[in-house]
C-alpha cells in the first residue's frame, strides 16, 4: 500500500512513517498496518504518551482495519480547555452508559466552576471527582490498554497526560440464562448456562454464598485470550486436586479455546481411554452440588458447559434430580438407568450370541417366533445387527444436525422405512428393529451424554466379538474392559470407586439412592478427609419420639455417629475465612508456591513433611 | 500392528466356529422311539416349522410331513430305521431341510416293546448326548400304539402334537392319574439303588363328540404308569394305582376324591395339600416295617347329598372316609407292585438305606425277594379344610 492517500484513509489521519515515538519508545508506523501483525513483544514497554494526538495515532495503526474501533475526541476543563478522547470498539459497550457517566460529566459539568477545573485538570480528577462510573482503574501502558478494550471497556485518554483511564461499561449482547437443552429435569431449578463466563459464576455465586467459593481466573489461548475459571470450595476440595487441575491447565498452550471439551481433552488422564474422564454440565445446580461433595469446575468462556473434574463412572450416572425427589422414586431410577445402560452395551452383543451360538437358552416359543421371523432374512444375525446398528446412528445424527423443519421428515423416513419396510421387505428380522430401538432408546437414558456416546461405540466391537465367538467373546470384551476401567483414573480418583476400591457408604449412593439423612458422607475418594456434609441424627419424625430415641442412641452407642460430626471440625469451618489471613497460613500459601491449597487440614501426608522437615533443620 | 493383526485374522479365519442362524436348524419338539425290524431301532422325530407355527399355520402340518394344501405345515415327523438311535438319527440328515436340533426336543416317547426290552442301551445315549436336556418328559407307548399315528395326532390348538401332550402333562395335578417323570429324574431312579423308575404311559382314544376329522386320529391320552424293574419295564399300574403310587411319592394337589356319604350319594373332594412320610422301623423282633404316614387336607367341591357340612361329627365322618378311600388307593398301589410286579417304585429299598444303612448292606443283595414280603402299616390324617362358599348343601323347597 504505498500511496500515501489510501493509508490515510485507512488510518484517519496522516502517517508519518518512521518517525513518531509513542512514550519513550519508538514506533514505526508500518507501511502496511493492515498486514502487520502486531504481537505482544511489539506492544510490550509501550507507554501513553503525554501527547493525546501521538497515542490516538498509534491506536489507530495498531487497530488499522476495524470499522468498529471508535476514537471520539472532544475536550475537557472550561478555562483552560484540555483535548481528551474516549476510545471504545463498537457494540461492545453500552453506550448510554458511556454517554451518562463519562461524556456529561466530561464535558459540562466539567465547565462549571465548581467541579475543579482549571489548570490543574488531571487524571485523578477525573477519576476522582467527574466520571460517575464505579468500576475503573488507571493505565500506563499498551499491554494493559488492549485487553480493556477488546472485552468491552472504554479508554479516556487526557492530552499532557501519562496516565489512561480504563472504565469497564461492557455492554454486548449476550444470550439470556434459559432452560438447558440437554438436560433438563422436572422438579429443580430451570436455569442453564449460558455462553457468558461471569453469567456463570454469577449463577454458581448466587448458589453458594461462601467466601470460601474460590473462582481463579486463568487466561487460556496465545490469540484469543480465553478467560477460564476454576471454582472450588476451600475446606472440601482436596487441596493436591486443585493444584493438578492448574499444572494441568497451565501446560495447555494453544491459540484459543473455541469450548470447554478442548479442554477437557487436553487434560485429561489417559487420552486413549474410551471413557469420559471428565463430567460437563449446563446446570449450576448440578456444578454446584459437585462444588459441594469436594470436586472442582472449569468454566470457560464462550461455552455454555461447564466441566467438572474429577468425573469418575459413578458421577457420571448421577443426576442432580435424584436427590430432589424421595429416595424410593430416585432408586427406582437409579436402577433403571444402570440397566439401560446395561442394555445399550450388551443388548446387540447378547441377541447375536444367544441366536448364533446359544439358541438352547432361548425358550422354546420364544426360539420359534425368533425362527420364524428370522425365515426369510438373507443376512447372518451380525450383518443384520450391523445394518440395523447403522440406520439408527445415522438417523440419529441426522436428527441432531438436520435444519428444525426438515426434522419431520427424518422421523418418518426412520419409523416408516427402517422400522417397516426393512422388516416386510425381509432384509432384516421384526425382532432386530426392536432390540435396536430399545438399545438406542436406552442409551438416551443417562443424564450425562458423554458415557452413553461411550457406551454406544463400545458396543460395535461387543457385537463383532459376540458374533464370532459367542458368549466367550462377551466375556472376553468385558473383562478387558473392566481392565481398563479398574486401572483408569481421573485426576487420582479411581474411576470404578466406590465399587473398587470398595466403600461402603459409597454404594449407598450408586445403584439406588439412600434417603438424604443416611448419606452424611461424601463420596470418599474425591472429599478425602472432609467426608462428612452433615451432622448426625437427621431422621426425621415427629419431634418428642425423636428425643427419646436420641438419647437412647447416645447412651448406646456413643462412639461412631456422635464423633462423626465433633464440634471442633465445626468451629473450623466458620472460622475458615479467618485463618486464610493469618500469617501462617500466607507462609504456607508461599510455600505452596501460591494457589490457597491446604489451608484449613493440611493432609496427614502434609504434616509428616512438615515435620521432616522441621527434624532435619534440627539437625 | 502386528498384534492387532494377528487377532483380528485369528478372529476372522476361524470363521465363526460353532455358528449357526436359528431358522439353519430343525428344531426338534419330540421323538418317538420303538423297535424296527430286526435288531433295528425306529425314530420318528417331531420337528416345529416356525414359519407354519407363527404364520397362523391352523393346517397343523400332517403326518409324515405332508401339510394341507396351499398352508405351510406347523409341524413334519422325520423316520428313520438305524441298528442304533444315534446311527438312525444321523440318517435323518440325509432327508432333513435343516440340521437337527435337539436341545429343545420336550418329549420322549417310548414303546412298550422296547421298554420291555430294557432301556439301558437307550439311557445310555440319552444321557451322554449334550444336545439332549434332562428336561423331557419320558412316556410310554402302550401296546398296540402306532407312534406314526401319536405323532401326527390332528390338535386344533396346540397345532404341533408334542405340545399338546406338554400342556396335558402341565395340567397333571387336577388329574392324577399317572406318574410322569422327566428323564434326568428318569435316568437317576433307573440307576439308584433301592428304588425302580417308573413313568407315565401315552395312547390314542376315540374323541368325543368330534369332527370327522378328529375322529380319524382320535386324542391323545396319557394316563397309568408303566414300572420298570432292574432296567425293563415290568407292568402297568392302573389309574386308581396311579393314584396311590402319586400319594406316596411326593403327596399331591389338586386331586379329585369322591366319596360315598351315607345315603349312596358321592361327596366330591378335592385335595389341598398332601404330604407323604415313609419312615422304615425294624421292629423288635427284626422285622422290617415300612410306616407310611399321609396328612392330607381336602374340600369339600361337590356333594350330591344332603349333609351338614357345618356339623363336626359329619365332617369327621367325612374325613375318616376320605383316609379309607386314600389307603385303599395306596394299598392297591403296594399290591401291584409287590405282589405282581415285584417293582420298588415307592423307594422303599432307598428310605431304608437312609434309615438302617448297616441292615441295607445285609439286604441289598437280596432286596429283590425280600421286597413283596415287606410289611406296610398305613396311616392317613385327613382334614377338612374347608367347604367352598356353601356349608350345607342346597335343597329345594318342600323337599
Amino acid at each position: 500500500m504505498k500511496d500515501k492517500r489510501a493509508l490515510q484513509k485507512l488510518l484517519g489521519f496522516m502517517p508519518q512513517l518512521g518517525s513518531t515515538s509513542v512514550g519513550e519508545k519508538p514506533f514505526a508506523i508500518p507501511a502496511d498496518p493492515v498486514l502487520h501483525v502486531f504481537d505482544d513483544h511489539e506492544l510490550e514497554g509501550m507507554q501513553v504518551d503525554s501527547q493525546l494526538s501521538v497515542n490516538i495515532d498509534a491506536l489507530r495503526t495498531i487497530m488499522a482495519g476495524n470499522g468498529d474501533f471508535v476514537v471520539r475526541d472532544f475536550v475537557v476543563g472550561s478555562g483552560k480547555e484540555v483535548p481528551a478522547a474516549v476510545v471504545y470498539i463498537d457494540g461492545m459497550i453500552d453506550i448510554t452508559q458511556i454517554n451518562e457517566n463519562i461524556m456529561k460529566p466530561l464535558m459540562i459539568y466539567s465547565k462549571t466552576g465548581d467541579s475543579g477545573s482549571g489548570p490543574d485538570l488531571s487524571m485523578d480528577m477525573l477519576a476522582q471527582n467527574l466520571i460517575t462510573h464505579c468500576d475503573m482503574c488507571q493505565v500506563e501502558d499498551y499491554k494493559a490498554i488492549f485487553p480493556g478494550i477488546l472485552f468491552g471497556d472504554a479508554l479516556i485518554l487526557l492530552d499532557g497526560h501519562k496516565k489512561a483511564l480504563i472504565v469497564r461499561v461492557k455492554g454486548f449482547e449476550k444470550r439470556s440464562i434459559s432452560e438447558p437443552v440437554a438436560e433438563t429435569v422436572i422438579r429443580g431449578p430451570q436455569e442453564g448456562f449460558t455462553e457468558d463466563l461471569r453469567t456463570n459464576t454469577v449463577l454458581i455465586r448466587r448458589r453458594l454464598q461462601t467466601p470460601n467459593l474460590i473462582m481463579e481466573n486463568m487466561i487460556i489461548g496465545r490469540i484469543a485470550h480465553t478467560n477460564v475459571v476454576i471454582a472450588y470450595v476451600r475446606g472440601l476440595v482436596d487441596p493436591q486436586l486443585v493444584q493438578e487441575i492448574k499444572k494441568r491447565l497451565c501446560r495447555i498452550d494453544i491459540e484459543g479455546l473455541i469450548a470447554s471439551g478442548i479442554i477437557e481433552q487436553l487434560i485429561e488422564d489417559d487420552p486413549y481411554s474410551p471413557f469420559p474422564q471428565l463430567n460437563y454440565t449446563e446446570r449450576p445446580d448440578r456444578v454446584m452440588g459437585n462444588l459441594m461433595e469436594g470436586r472442582a469446575a472449569i468454566l470457560v468462556n464462550g461455552a455454555p458447559t461447564v466441566l467438572i473434574a474429577p468425573g469418575e463412572l459413578i458421577s457420571l450416572t448421577q443426576s442432580p434430580e435424584d436427590y430432589y425427589e424421595r429416595f424410593y422414586s430416585s432408586s427406582f431410577l437409579r436402577l433403571i438407568r444402570w440397566f439401560a445402560l446395561t442394555i445399550s452395551l450388551l443388548l446387540p452383543s447378547v441377541y447375536i450370541a444367544v441366536i448364533t451360538f446359544h439358541q438352547e437358552m432361548i425358550p422354546t416359543p420364544l426360539l420359534i417366533s425368533i425362527a420364524a421371523s428370522r425365515a426369510g432374512v438373507p443376512f447372518p444375525a451380525l450383518i443384520e445387527a450391523l445394518i440395523m446398528e447403522f440406520a439408527f446412528e445415522v438417523l440419529r445424527e441426522a436428527g441432531v444436525r438436520m435444519p428444525r423443519p426438515v426434522g419431520q421428515a427424518v422421523s418418518i423416513v426412520g419409523a416408516l422405512v427402517i422400522g417397516q419396510a426393512a422388516v416386510q421387505a425381509g432384509i432384516v428380522s421384526a425382532p432386530m428393529v426392536i432390540i435396536v430401538a430399545l438399545t438406542g432408546i436406552a442409551s438416551f437414558v443417562n443424564p450425562s451424554f458423554g458415557l452413553p456416546i461411550t457406551l454406544r461405540l463400545l458396543r460395535f466391537p461387543l457385537m463383532f466379538l459376540a458374533g464370532m465367538l459367542g458368549f466367550f467373546g462377551i466375556t472376553a470384551g468385558i473383562l478387558m474392559m473392566l481392565i481398563h476401567l479398574v486401572g483408569l483414573r481421573s485426576f487420582g480418583v479411581p474411576y470404578l470407586s466406590p465399587l473398587a476400591p470398595y466403600h461402603q457408604s459409597g454404594m449407598k449412593d450408586m445403584f439406588i439412592r439412600a434417603p438424604l439423612w443416611a448419606l452424611p458422607k461424601r463420596p470418599g475418594e474425591v472429599a478425602k478427609d472432609n467426608l462428612y456434609r452433615m451432622a448426625p441424627g437427621m431422621k426425621p419424625g415427629p419431634e418428642q419420639n425423636k428425643l427419646e430415641k436420641q438419647q437412647l442412641q447416645n447412651k448406646n452407642n456413643r462412639d461412631i455417629k456422635s464423633s462423626a460430626w465433633p464440634e471442633e471440625r465445626r468451629r473450623q469451618m466458620e472460622h475458615a475465612d479467618l485463618n486464610v489471613l493469618s500469617d501462617a497460613n500466607l507462609k504456607n500459601q508461599q510455600r505452596q508456591g501460591g494457589g490457597l491449597v491446604g489451608i484449613l487440614q493440611p493432609s496427614k501426608t502434609k504434616k509428616e513433611r512438615y515435620r521432616k522437615q522441621r527434624l532435619r533443620k534440627q539437625k | 500392528m502386528c498384534l492387532i493383526l494377528l487377532v483380528v485374522i485369528i478372529c476372522t479365519q476361524t470363521s465363526c466356529w460353532d455358528q449357526t442362524e436359528v431358522e439353519d436348524l430343525a428344531i426338534v419338539l419330540g421323538m418317538a422311539l420303538d423297535k424296527g425290524a430286526g435288531d433295528q431301532v425306529r425314530v420318528i422325530v417331531q420337528v416345529v416349522n416356525p414359519k407354519g407355527m407363527v404364520g397362523g399355520g391352523g393346517g397343523g402340518g400332517g403326518g409324515g410331513g405332508t401339510g394341507g394344501g396351499g398352508q405351510v405345515a406347523a409341524y413334519y415327523n422325520i423316520t428313520r430305521y438305524g441298528q442304533t438311535f444315534f446311527e438312525a438319527v444321523r440318517k435323518m440328515a440325509a432327508t432333513a431341510p435343516a440340521r437337527l436340533y435337539f436341545p429343545h426336543c420336550q418329549v420322549i416317547i417310548i414303546s412298550e416293546e422296547l421298554a420291555r426290552e430294557g432301556i439301558v442301551e437307550i439311557a445310555d445315549v440319552l444321557q451322554r448326548n449334550t444336545q439332549i436336556r434332562g428336561i423331557n418328559w419320558m412316556l410310554i407307548s402302550g401296546k398296540g400304539v402306532d407312534q406314526h399315528k401319536l405323532l401326527a395326532v390332528y390338535c386344533p390348538v396346540d397345532v404341533v402334537p408334542v405340545k399338546r401332550m406338554l400342556d396335558i402333562i402341565d395340567n397333571r395335578a387336577y388329574c392324577p392319574m399317572y406318574a410322569v417323570n422327566q428323564l434326568g429324574i428318569f435316568l437317576e431312579l433307573l440307576f439308584a439303588g433301592g428304588v425302580e423308575t417308573h413313568t407315565a404311559g401315552i395312547k390314542l382314544k376315540p374323541i368325543l363328540g368330534a369332527s370327522k376329522e378328529e375322529q380319524k386320529t382320535g386324542e391323545i391320552d396319557i394316563a397309568k404308569t408303566a414300572l420298570f424293574s432292574t432296567g425293563k419295564m415290568v407292568g402297568w399300574l392302573n389309574e386308581r394305582e396311579s393314584r396311590g403310587l402319586l400319594w406316596l411319592q411326593t403327596g399331591q394337589k389338586r386331586g379329585v376324591i369322591s366319596v360315598n356319604a351315607g345315603r349312596h350319594k358321592q361327596v366330591v373332594l378335592e385335595i389341598l395339600q398332601g404330604t407323604a412320610q415313609i419312615k422304615p422301623v425294624i421292629t423288635a423282633g427284626g422285622e422290617l416295617v415300612i410306616n407310611i404316614n399321609i396328612k392330607a387336607t381336602a374340600g369339600v367341591v361337590e356333594s350330591a347329598d344332603y349333609i351338614d357340612l357345618a356339623n363336626a361329627t359329619v365332617l369327621k365322618e367325612l374325613q375318616n372316609k376320605l383316609a379309607q378311600e386314600i389307603k385303599k388307593d395306596i394299598n392297591l398301589a403296594l399290591a401291584k407292585a409287590q405282589q405282581t410286579y415285584n417293582s420298588d417304585v415307592f423307594g422303599f429299598g432307598a428310605a431304608v438305606r437312609r434309615q438302617y444303612p448297616q441292615y441295607w448292606q445285609q439286604v441289598a443283595g437280596q432286596w429283590n425277594e425280600l421286597y413283596p414280603d415287606v410289611e406296610t402299616v398305613i396311616e392317613v390324617e385327613t382334614v377338612i379344610l374347608r367347604t367352598e362358599l356353601i356349608s350345607r348343601p342346597l335343597k329345594a323347597v318342600g323337599e
